[in-house]
């Protein structure tokens, strides 16, 4: 089929699945009448990438209109039609000297004589090739009519014709293109933004105009409602690491009639999603969840995120840096893991067999570790040195401390669904008010159970995206090579093959790490500031299309994809879910609750009868971290008879255990002791 | 007095009849040329032909180089010519309208090369064009359709009849420079021919000039701005919407104390309107206008001469009645006035851009890029 039979475009880009009717509407005369020619001189000749051309002052055309040249001369019986995007203009007048026009009113700008007639003045464009059609044999540019690009010509101008009719469809609406009263969907392609043919997508933007993250929650409503069910399933995990950005997406947004039209023209439903599930750490004092969605009426949907010691260890390194670790603490960290956590450990010497399952278990293994090593007046202890035992304890047993509301003390557990995540979930991890060893934390241990999961196909979906704000401060491109840095560049790299999928977001793209944006197949843009724009990675842009960048508003994206030659720019609506700013003023925060009422709130998600009077008699002769301790367990355990339960914890608990006993017991002094020096601080 | 009443008053004092819608005396012109692409005897085309005829040596001592207007252009020795005046010898000081007279502005370009010698006469390829850059909401845009003309020039005396049969078979328009003479008056000198040539096509440009000021005042009323003299245009007369502005001063007009008078016009001044009776052509009223303050001294600069049709009562002879003359008086205090409306923009970087408007500089950059340079 020949590619000026109108039926192939006709089948290519107005398939009802792929662009509604409404957008081929009649085509006003831009369309058929041409708005320019191609222009080429001796000293600014056309190429094959290039080329240059005049219009009308009038004409609508700006930088990142998509044009259309209709070529004059067959070649090989074809006339060639070449698609472009202005990246550049220029405007002149007849004047060769600004200093004529200086002349001609006499040096003074309001004096001069009243001109009845305009100079002659040209619109001079320069575009970038987007596609020739014929592909070979690859020539300049020839001189014709310019017309401006319709849906059709967008379509084919941007290799959209290949992936968004038919049945085998991976197009993934991501924004509006506009130019002359026109306006065309333009599709991301399924297999190069979620895989396996490229993947991860990267946003920069400056802060404040919410684009980056209104771009992300749009995205992911347009992938939700056309990731092609023959791709398989998808979710999302969010990790919200400032302001309430996050916290509401279920619940709907403030729409205007063009955000609605945009909605019905690229076939999402302006509907907030309706599956999303609230992660989040407790506050340090652990009486309640540590989000800004704690409001009474939302506060049931948020979900604790609490590790123990497991869960942790096996994390450790992200929050020792490199002067913790050594190698000597290392190795007993390793055996630690291996040899002690969670199974018996019995040795003579000891004061009894221990089982650790968490921070308090590992403090009395460490005591009695540094007992024996007392008691035997020896250096070593297995090998490990007792200045090493001293640091390691130091550093562990400060880790719940330091992640306090997140690690806790008594092994407490409370997770991601790992295993059950579901098709078209959004699963937010709250970390935005928690201390930056957390979030870290969090951030790895939460990615790198993602990537096991898809590797053994045991996540329950076949594809996960994972979003990522302020990638600048978890991926720079300097600065220390931590843990969660060299596993964001581990996903970005090797990630697509998984079906784990990386959607970054930051202000300055210049300063992530250039693997991690290289590996990002599609790349977003919003505002961006003039330094940023000033750095290397922007040097194949225009002058002009900086200029656009520096000056989009809310909304608008310059948008880059493997199968765009060029970068486009494209309009998005607001996001169908109700911004951060408006969820906090509709939903305020809830005030720090009182230890009774937090554990009430938390006991009433399992049994409503439970009353705030009945919870404050029950824990009235118990101190704070018990009845926390047994709010937990109940949390964890779910019974069926939460009262009963609640009150047997509270009196277990009570109880003092084997290494209260111990700490509180007399021992024999050390006969040498040691300097802090040697524990290593 | 509206602008309107006040013309179509003026044109009756003058001429006694009501003025007309349209005009009729150019019934006997042909109109103005359909649209007609340049290329349609190109100077590719024209090359093509005479090489057939002549072969590539014809071709030796003509290799393309500047235009002939740039290297032969006739200039008549600087004088002072009498003449007639037809109002009092006063200064007049004219103020400068907020809303601007003209409508449109005419100009002619021609270009001619030399493409070969044959048999000692030049072959010479002339392009004429014409074209009205009209004024429409403050932007200049073509009126009508440019007319342009392609022409190969030689001598039939010299090349012979073969030779001129062959050149004429070609297709392109031929026209004999040599026709109106006499055998033994053809000149030998090459370059006489060429200049005769030159002016075959000043004439041919001169015609198609007045075929489109004639269009324009049969269609319009609105006023259009001749670049040059209007003399030879027969068809302009005291009613017509058109008058010709000189902007060169080869013959200065008038009395030693009115030249004098003339050359110390300030800015914004007039000088009378004198008659200025040409020959063959015929005679047009005429006045000095000073655009500009002269710059360093130079008496000519910014000093243009506005031509128009005078009044028909004066082929009687007798001067003007003293209504009439006033409203001749208002008359070209207004054309004044339209002029002076449009000394911006500045038509920089011509040369002559203190005397060209820029809707003639316009409407000369419209014509360069129709025809080249």
């Amino acid at each position: 089929m020949h590619w000026l039979d109108p039926d192939l475009h006709q089948d290519a880009v107005t398939s009802p699945a792929a662009v509604p009717a409404a957008v081929t509407a009649d085509l006003p005369d831009p369309f058929t009448l041409p708005l320019g020619r191609v222009v080429a001189t001796e000293k600014k000749p056309n190429t094959p990438h290039e080329f240059h051309f005049w219009t009308a002052l009038d004409a609508p055309i700006g930088i990142g209109t998509i044009v259309r040249v209709e070529g004059n001369t067959p070649v090989e019986a074809v006339i060639p039609r070449v698609y472009g995007v202005v990246v550049e203009g220029f405007s002149y007048s007849d004047l060769q000297s600004p200093l004529h026009d200086v002349l001609g009113h006499d040096g003074r700008p309001s004096q001069g004589p009243l001109a009845h007639t305009d100079r002659t003045e040209i619109r001079l464009y320069t575009a970038s090739v987007l596609r020739h059609i014929p592909e070979e044999p690859l020539q300049p540019v020839p001189l014709g009519a310019v017309y401006l690009a319709d849906d059709a010509d967008v379509a084919v101008a941007l290799r959209m014709d290949g992936y968004i009719s038919g049945e085998a469809s991976t197009g993934i609406p991501v924004g509006v293109y506009r130019a002359g009263g026109m306006r065309s969907p333009i599709f991301l392609d399924a297999d190069f933004l979620v895989g396996p043919e490229a993947a991860h997508l990267n946003i920069s933007g400056v802060s404040g105009l919410a684009t980056k993250t209104s771009a992300i929650e749009w995205l992911l409503q347009s992938i939700f409602a056309h990731f092609p069910a023959h791709r398989g399933s998808v979710a999302a995990v969010c990790f919200n690491v400032k302001g309430p950005d996050l916290c509401f997406l279920d619940q709907p947004g403030k729409l205007e009639a063009a955000d609605l039209e945009m909605y019905e023209m690229l076939g999402v439903p302006p509907t907030p999603f309706r599956d999303v599930r609230y992660f989040a750490p407790f506050t340090a004092r652990g009486y309640a969840l540590n989000t800004l969605r704690s409001h009474p009426a939302l506060a049931d949907s948020v979900s604790p995120l609490t590790w123990g010691l497991g869960e942790v260890l096996q994390f450790a390194e992200v929050l020792l840096n490199k002067d913790d670790i050594d190698a000597k603490a290392d190795a007993l960290i390793d055996f630690i893991r291996e040899r002690v956590v969670g199974k018996d450990f019995e040795e003579a010497g000891f004061s009894r067999t221990h089982r650790v399952q968490s921070f308090a278990d590992l403090d009395a293994w460490f005591r009695d570790v540094l007992r024996k090593l007392e008691d035997s007046n020896g250096d070593t202890w297995r090998t490990h040195h007792a200045a090493t035992v001293r640091k390691v304890r130091n550093r562990l047993s400060n880790l719940s401390t330091r992640c306090a509301g997140l690690v806790t003390d008594d092994g407490a557990v409370s997770d991601l669904p790992f295993g059950s995540f579901v098709d078209r979930a959004v699963y937010v991890v709250d970390v935005a008010n928690v201390e930056e060893d957390a979030q870290d934390l969090v951030f790895a241990r939460v990615v790198s159970r993602l990537r096991e999961q898809l590797e053994r196909r045991e996540l329950g979906v076949d594809h996960v995206i994972v979003f990522v704000d302020e990638l600048n401060k978890y991926a720079p491109h300097d600065g220390p090579d931590t843990y969660v840095r060299k596993m964001l560049l581990d996903i970005a790299e090797r990630g697509r093959y998984l079906g784990l999928v990386l959607f970054g977001a930051q202000q300055f793209r210049s300063q992530v790490h250039r693997r991690v944006t290289g590996n990002a197949g599609t790349a977003l843009y919003g505002r961006m500031d003039g330094d940023e724009l000033a750095s290397p990675g922007y040097q194949v842009l225009s002058p002009a299309v900086k200029a656009r960048m520096s000056t989009l508003d809310k909304g608008q994206l310059m948008v880059r994809h493997p199968h765009f030659t060029q970068p486009v720019f494209v309009r998005f609506p607001r996001p169908a879910v109700m911004s951060g700013r408006d969820g906090v003023e509709k939903f305020p925060q809830a005030p720090e609750p009182s230890l009774a009422q937090a554990v009430t709130r938390e006991l009433r998600r399992l049994d409503e009868s439970i009353e705030l009077g009945w919870v404050q008699q029950t824990v009235l002769l118990y101190d704070e971290p018990v009845v926390i301790a047994a709010r937990n367990a109940v949390m964890r355990l779910r019974p069926d008879d939460v009262k009963r339960a609640f009150s047997r914890e509270l009196a277990k608990r009570s109880r003092p255990s084997a290494s209260d006993v111990e700490s509180v017991a007399p021992r024999p002094r050390a006969l040498r002791s040691f300097s802090p020096d040697e524990y290593g601080g | 007095m509206s602008t309107v009443s006040l013309e179509a008053s003026f044109r009756q004092m003058l001429c006694g009849l009501p003025a007309p819608t349209t005009l009729t005396h150019v019934t006997n012109l042909s109109p103005v040329p359909a649209p007609r692409a340049p290329a349609d005897h190109s100077l590719r085309d024209a090359l093509r032909a005479v090489r057939t005829l002549f072969g590539d040596g014809a071709f030796a001592a003509a290799q393309p180089g500047p235009p002939l207007e740039r290297l032969a252009m006739r200039s008549d020795p600087p004088h002072v010519s009498p003449c007639t005046l037809l109002e009092p010898a006063d200064i007049r000081a004219i103020s400068v309208p907020d809303t601007p007279l003209v409508a449109a502005f005419l100009d002619g370009v021609q270009r001619s090369r030399v493409l070969a010698y044959a048999a000692g006469s030049p072959i010479i390829y002339a392009t004429v064009a014409a074209a009205i850059r009209e004024r429409r909401t403050r932007r200049l845009e073509t009126w009508g359709a440019p007319s342009v003309r392609q022409t190969v020039f030689a001598s039939r005396a010299k090349l012979g009849e073969v030779m001129w049969n062959q050149l004429v078979d070609s297709g392109i328009p031929v026209v004999d420079i040599t026709a109106e003479m006499r055998s033994d008056a053809v000149p030998d000198h090459p370059f006489a021919l060429r200049a005769r040539a030159l002016d075959l096509v000043s004439l041919e440009r001169e015609g198609l000039e007045r075929r489109l000021a004639a269009e324009w005042c049969r269609q319009e009323s609105r006023w259009l701005w001749i670049d040059g003299g209007i003399s030879g245009n027969l068809v302009l007369d005291e009613q017509s919407t058109a008058f010709g502005v000189v902007k060169s001063h080869t013959t200065l007009y008038g009395t030693s104390a009115q030249v004098m008078a003339t050359l110390g016009l300030n800015e914004g001044e007039r000088s009378p309107v004198f008659l200025v009776g040409h020959q063959p052509r015929r005679a047009v009223a005429s006045w000095y206008l000073r655009l500009r303050t002269a710059a360093g001294g130079d008496p000519l600069h910014g000093l243009v001469r506005v031509e128009v049709a005078p009044p028909t009562a004066l082929a009687s002879g007798d001067p003007l009645p003293p209504a009439a003359l006033d409203f001749f008086t208002a008359y070209c205090d207004r054309i004044s006035a339209g002029i002076l409306a449009e000394r911006a923009p500045l038509s920089l970087p011509d040369p002559r851009w203190d005397t060209l408007t820029y809707g003639i500089h316009a409407c000369e950059m419209y014509l360069d890029a129709l025809v080249g340079s």
